[in-house]
């Protein structure tokens, strides 16, 4: 275990593993390539990430606070909350760009982000390749360009996330779904035990948001934590627990104990209505402000 | 049609644009890509302080405007660190500025006469040094060198900064060496194209090639190829029509990215397939190259007629070389009618003309030393004879008369130019042209004394014809106003008064300041000035303002910097002098008076 706020990208040179390792699980839903399972892999349910009340913020305030949970290998994790709820400051802490002002955080392993494709230029003249060898660059040192291993590692990555026939594609031209997985190919590439999926569903139609729950499974089953920011409380019902934020940890645990009428009104405030037929709450207002 | 290549002046431009163009087109695709091309304009704008304190302190004008770019770089750099959405122009745009208005306050205040900054602004491919092909050579190589290393890291951060931070890969250090570069290629720009033109090289290239390509790679070649290609044409078309190289590109490079985003609009809607189309584009090409030749073919430079050729950098020199000459001389004049000395970017022919040149005619005094590189680079030996360094009486810049201004020879920092106002110099200037043709020329000499007699005959009339005029005024009345400081010699031999000059300075390029209009508003008031006189080749909008402010005439004009054109009184330097004599007396008489003299 190591303090996040410290060892920040402490792992990124340890994945200069060989293209294949025999000992690497294999998925059976999707097929991943083994050479892009996390470094030493671990059970499901072993704690990779722990949080111990953490607060964190910009200024003064905290934009965070008493954010306390522990996410184990294999865990999907919801992560609920309105706009400046505190969902990107949690990403931030857990990535290590922002210190934790109170508490403690720390991951096993690499940790990295998928963001939301609409963030990234699509006028760029890369493929789906380039996109991914992205994920690379920080594990070589800065004089060397990207070698057959990378390659064949992007290359693994883009077939993992079932784009393998989309290599050369540019970028901008795939569909907001393909784009998403070329994003999540990228942070695969990294070997990393955490992935934060920021409101990766946004934008996808229904067969698009098929594919990438198949994915995301398939994803956790090989041991990887992965944390899902998403306004939808149906969405995140979907999932193995969910963390309920709105400027704090309102709740955190299986949907069925998380997400009740108290959580959901602490958690969206007055923004909330009982769904009359089926008695489910949903969330009627978005608050588009950033 | 090739041989303006022939020609060794036009190789060396062409080696300069080749070896440029592998660095600026690389990196051109990042400026575009980073969305960088307003920094890239501004840094090369901003070297204007740099140059001016290199010209002013007597250093390597290229170092002079790297230092400044790089400190240009680093600010915006260290600014653009602490703006997390990574955008340059706010701070670029601040940034201009400031470097602007301190090369202005420079140029006015502190270095009054560094005289060439202007040529440094616009630079040329015709006279480009060892210098300049050693530092386009090694900056391409530093471009081309670190966009293999750290192109990766500039490709990530641009694509999506919040990803690239999360994937581990560091902006900070790439993006400052980003900026840096940007500002190392504005710089060995600055002597081809100059720095206000320099995006004409760095950016258009690879603004007209993106639309049609789908890859870094293929973009960054096309976009070397097309910077190559454009340099290439634009040479040749300039050295063909006689029109500035720097320019010349620039107007290619625009026009080719005009024709490309119209082509793209085309095809994107389904018009470009067929034929058609490329027979059209084709057309086009030919129509741009047989124009290029037409025009090209009206430009003649044969001149084998057995006359002594002879290159005057001024109007005034080209007409007294004329007047000494007469028909045993062929006089190449460089500088143009109502254009100002201190903003001459060399023309082809300029070059060309100073190669066959047997003489060399300069002003002098620190005027036209640009004439130095336009002959070194013709590779011609004739010696320029700096005229105005053997004139009787020179001037200092604040009007102090030099006794001992042979001294040192090249050091003309302090000296007033416009010693031609005096017609004493211009007997003395006389004697030295005759004396430079007949060395050239030694079977002409009989013809040549004859036409220098004659015409110093009519020099010493119009000396005498001036001071009676002016004598004629009594001397409380005889006060000037003008807005260029070029009347230094004139005022100083009639005895005439300058109260002062809207431009106090030697130099077009420097402003006054405000405090110094309003002192002039006050002296002219008190001084009961009648009028002003805006001197021809300079912006008369000052002049105008204070005569606004006074109630001063200010429609009576002076030739202070060059002849005027043809068919006008100041054609001629014997017309110029009699025109600002005339204009001089009606000024002090409040048009009662002029002055007349038959010569």
């Amino acid at each position: 275990m190591q303090d996040l706020a410290v060892t920040e990208h402490a792992h990124s040179h340890d994945h200069v593993a060989p293209a294949t390792d025999p000992e690497q699980p294999m998925s059976t839903q999707v097929a991943p390539s083994p050479a892009l399972a996390p470094d030493h892999p671990v059970a499901v349910g072993t704690p990779l990430l722990t949080l111990e009340g953490v607060g964190a913020g910009y200024d003064e305030t905290l934009a965070l606070r008493d954010v306390t949970f522990t996410a184990n290998a294999g865990d999907r994790i919801a992560v609920l909350g309105p706009n400046g709820g505190g969902k990107t400051t949690l990403f931030r802490v857990v990535l290590g760009e922002l210190a934790a002002r109170t508490g403690r955080a720390t991951v096993e392993g690499d940790v990295a982000i998928v963001p939301q494709t609409e963030r990234s230029r699509l006028d760029f003249p890369v493929s789906a390749l380039d996109v991914v060898l992205m994920g690379t660059i920080a594990g070589r040192p800065w004089w060397r360009s990207a070698g057959r291993r990378d390659r064949e590692a992007a290359r693994d990555a883009l077939a993992a996330v079932g784009l393998g026939d989309r290599v050369d594609a540019t970028f901008g031209e795939l569909s907001g779904g393909q784009r998403q997985r070329v994003l999540v190919a990228r942070a695969l590439v990294r070997r990393a035990r955490v992935l934060l999926l920021d409101e990766p569903y946004r934008g996808l139609d229904a067969t698009s948001a098929r594919r990438l729950d198949d994915l995301i499974t398939a994803l956790a089953a090989e041991g990887r934590t992965l944390l899902i920011a998403t306004h939808d409380v149906a969405q995140a019902r979907a999932w193995d627990r969910v963390l309920c934020l709105n400027g704090r940890q309102v709740a955190y645990g299986p949907p069925d104990t998380a997400l009740t009428a108290e959580t959901l009104a602490g958690t969206y405030g007055g923004d909330l209505v009982r769904v009359a037929e089926s008695g489910e709450l949903a969330v009627v207002a978005e608050h588009h402000c950033g | 049609m090739l041989e303006p290549f022939s020609l060794p002046f036009v190789q060396r431009g062409l080696w300069e644009v080749l070896l440029l163009s592998g660095g600026a087109g690389v990196l051109g695709t990042w400026i575009v890509l980073r969305g960088l091309s307003f920094y890239a304009h501004g840094v090369a704008a901003a070297t204007f302080p740099g140059l001016v304190l290199a010209a002013g302190l007597g250093f390597a004008g290229p170092l002079g405007a790297f230092g400044v770019a790089l400190l240009f770089a680093l600010t915006v750099g260290r600014l653009a660190a602490k703006d997390v959405t990574g955008d340059h122009s706010t701070l670029t745009a601040m940034v201009l500025v400031g470097a602007l208005a301190t090369g202005v306050v420079l140029a006015s205040d502190a270095f009054p006469r560094a005289a060439n900054v202007t040529s440094l602004l616009f630079g040329s491919l015709l006279v480009i040094s060892d210098r300049d092909l050693v530092i386009a050579g090694a900056v391409s190589v530093f471009v081309l060198g670190a966009s293999v290393l750290l192109g990766p890291r500039w490709l990530a951060v641009g694509f999506d900064r919040a990803g690239a931070r999360s994937t581990g890969v560091r902006a900070g250090g790439p993006d400052a060496l980003l900026l840096l570069l940007v500002a190392v290629v504005a710089v060995a720009t600055l002597s081809a194209v100059g720095s206000l033109l320099a995006a004409a090289v760095m950016v258009m290239p690879a603004a007209a090639t993106r639309p049609w390509v789908r890859r870094l790679r293929a973009w960054q070649l096309s976009t070397v190829a097309l910077t190559a290609v454009q340099g290439v044409c634009g040479l040749w078309l300039s050295a063909r029509t006689n029109a500035p190289p720097g320019a010349t590109i620039a107007v290619l490079a625009g026009a080719t990215f005009a024709v490309s985003v119209g082509l793209r609009a085309l095809h994107e809607r389904g018009l470009t397939r067929g034929p058609g189309v490329r027979a059209t584009a084709a057309a086009s090409l030919a129509l741009v190259v047989g124009a290029g030749i037409v025009v090209g073919g009206t430009t003649d430079d044969a001149r084998g007629d057995g006359r002594l050729r002879v290159v005057a950098t001024t109007t005034q020199l080209a007409d007294l070389a004329r007047n000494v000459g007469g028909d045993r001389v062929d006089v190449h004049q460089v500088l143009h009618t109502g254009s100002d000395p201190h903003e001459y970017e060399p023309r082809p022919t300029d070059v060309v003309a100073a190669g066959h040149a047997k003489v060399v005619l300069a002003s002098g005094l620190g005027l036209d030393d640009w004439i130095d590189d336009v002959t070194a680079e013709s590779g011609d030996d004739a010696p320029i004879v700096r005229v105005g360094e053997a004139v009787p009486t020179v001037l200092g810049g604040d009007d102090r008369v030099e006794d001992d201004h042979a001294e040192g020879g090249h050091d003309h920092g302090d000296h007033d130019p416009h010693w031609w106002h005096d017609p004493r110099n211009v007997e003395a200037a006389i004697d030295t042209i005759r004396d430079a043709l007949v060395r050239a020329d030694p079977a002409g000499a009989v013809a040549l004394r004859r036409n220098a007699g004659a015409y110093l005959a009519k020099v010493r009339a119009l000396d005498g014809g001036i001071r009676r005029c002016v004598d004629a005024v009594p001397a409380g009345e005889r006060t000037l106003v003008t807005s260029h400081d070029a009347f230094g010699y004139f005022t100083r031999r009639y005895g005439i008064r300058v109260v002062g000059a809207a431009i106090p300075s030697q130099t077009t390029q420097a402003q006054a300041s405000a405090g110094d209009v309003a002192r002039l508003a006050a002296l002219v008031r008190r001084e009961r000035v009648r009028a002003i006189f805006p001197e021809d080749s300079v912006n008369p909008k000052l002049a105008d303002a204070l005569a606004k402010e006074t109630g001063a005439t200010v429609d009576l004009k002076l030739y202070g910097d060059t002849l005027g054109g043809r068919g006008s009184a100041g054609a001629t330097y014997l017309g110029m002098e009699q025109h600002n004599a005339d204009a001089v007396v009606r000024g002090f008489t409040g048009g009662a008076r002029g002055c007349r003299i038959s010569l």
